[in-house]
């Protein structure tokens, strides 16, 4: 499936998570002597990372409003472990596990407040990598695949209550009221193939360029290229493209999308990102989207405004658009985010449905 | 917004592009940084963590 997130059985991750952590836990107080005294050979290290992204939702799907209490899966509430040791001078490897949590996931949750996230963590990443200094990094087990998060470069600074990835916001509030067409169902930043149970190569960087590409389980294959570079001014850029081929999707047959984003040292910013699907067999849809973000920072406050456009996704002649805003406060030495985005979407559809709109404010803070 | 899927052929068309501005960037003093995707974690300090933005439970 194309940029799926599967979760998994609860018992088993909390079982796994509840030993890893405890062993962590028990392992750092052993060692925490050690760890004071550490004489600045810092070849292996087990570090912990996460945080709690919580928000309202207000949604307004023309015959209901409501408003919701959500993960905000813009960047949804996680842990995060990593082990990392040196093996010799050019080659260091390690180990990362990281889950989330999301209570009421803002990308699912429906109008009357049905979500259907599972209350267990579900894997994001579960992999073990080698990083050679010259010949790149391979990654084997459960992460991003190589075209994962090519659609969804952005320099804008308020990423975390908007981007590419709309859907992310109010995903599960429907079209025509409960029971009709959600916004995950008409839109989709087609996003490579997200993650999975796959091998990944990533060359080196070559003056911040990087070609990726990957296997994941049930013969899906895709290929990246990445680069990010700065002036001297300030002025950064970035950008990606994928192509995207998997085998065992029964509808798409292939998929290439890509997105770039520019910070001017004056603080405004522009984002794009474009993607086209080819279906199986000789399917009438032409699925595509188009999303463009134009964005102003100054210090520690982004602002930015943003529209999209989606043809095809769930049907023929079924097209979605939307217009958006966001404000993003950053707290950046305390590690939290406060937050503000509005979007109204629209469907061009048969029945001429209502048009959502949605208000997601919250607060998202790294512990 | 080019509706037909490009192939292979397309796609090789892309690498070179993507290639060929990679090669022009580095010879007209482009830096490369480190760009974080939106779907990781932040970088930078964390409110309990502080500074590194992660808690070091084991380091030798």
């Amino acid at each position: 499936m194309f940029a799926g997130i599967r979760g998994f059985p609860a018992t088993g991750v909390q079982r796994s998570l509840c030993i890893v952590l405890g062993a962590s836990a028990a392992f750092a107080a052993t060692q925490a002597g050690a760890a004071e005294v550490s004489s600045g050979n810092n070849e292996v290290s087990l570090t912990l990372s996460g945080q709690v992204n919580r928000a309202l939702l207000w949604a307004d799907d023309g015959t209901n409003s409501r408003v919701l209490h959500v993960d905000n899966d813009n960047s949804s509430t996680r842990i995060r472990l990593v082990g990392d040791g040196r093996l010799n001078p050019d080659i260091s490897a390690g180990a990362q596990i990281e889950v989330q949590f999301e209570s009421n996931s803002s990308s699912d949750i429906t109008i009357d407040g049905t979500s259907g996230s599972p209350d267990n963590f579900t894997k994001r990443k579960l992999e073990v990598y080698f990083d050679h200094q010259r010949l790149g990094k391979l990654w084997l087990g459960h992460g991003d695949t190589a075209s994962n998060g090519v659609s969804e470069v952005d320099l804008s600074g308020t990423a975390v209550v908007t981007y590419s990835s709309i859907t992310d916001m109010a995903g599960g509030i429907e079209f025509g009221g409960l029971g009709g067409v959600p916004i995950n169902a008409v839109y989709s930043n087609m996003d490579g193939i997200g993650r999975d149970d796959r091998i990944r190569y990533d060359t080196p960087s070559f003056s911040g360029f990087v070609i990726s590409v990957s296997n994941a389980d049930s013969a899906k294959y895709d290929v990246a290229a990445r680069y990010a570079g700065s002036l001297d001014g300030g002025t950064r850029f970035a950008g990606a493209v994928g192509y995207a081929v998997d085998k065992n999707d029964s509808a798409i047959e292939s998929q290439i999308s890509g997105s770039v984003s520019v910070l001017l040292s004056s603080g405004f910013n522009l984002t794009g990102a474009v993607g086209v699907q080819e279906l199986e067999g000789a399917a009438a849809q032409d699925p595509a989207f188009v999303y463009l973000k134009v964005g102003y920072m100054r210090g520690a406050n982004a602002f930015s405004v943003d529209v999209a456009q989606a043809d095809e996704i769930a049907a023929a002649g079924v097209d979605f658009s939307t217009v958006g805003a966001a404000y993003v406060r950053s707290f950046e030495n305390a590690g939290t985010d406060i937050y503000i985005g509005g979007r109204l979407h629209s469907l061009d559809a048969p029945g001429n449905p209502d048009d959502i709109f949605a208000v997601l404010a919250g607060a998202r803070v790294k512990f | 917004m080019r509706k037909t899927f490009p192939g292979v052929r397309g796609l090789r068309r892309w690498l070179v592009l993507v290639w060929l501005s990679g090669v022009l960037a580095a010879c007209s003093g482009v830096q490369p940084f480190a760009y974080t995707e939106v779907h990781e974690l932040p970088p930078g300090p964390g409110l309990i963590s502080g500074e590194d933005g992660e808690f070091v439970l084991y380091r030798r």
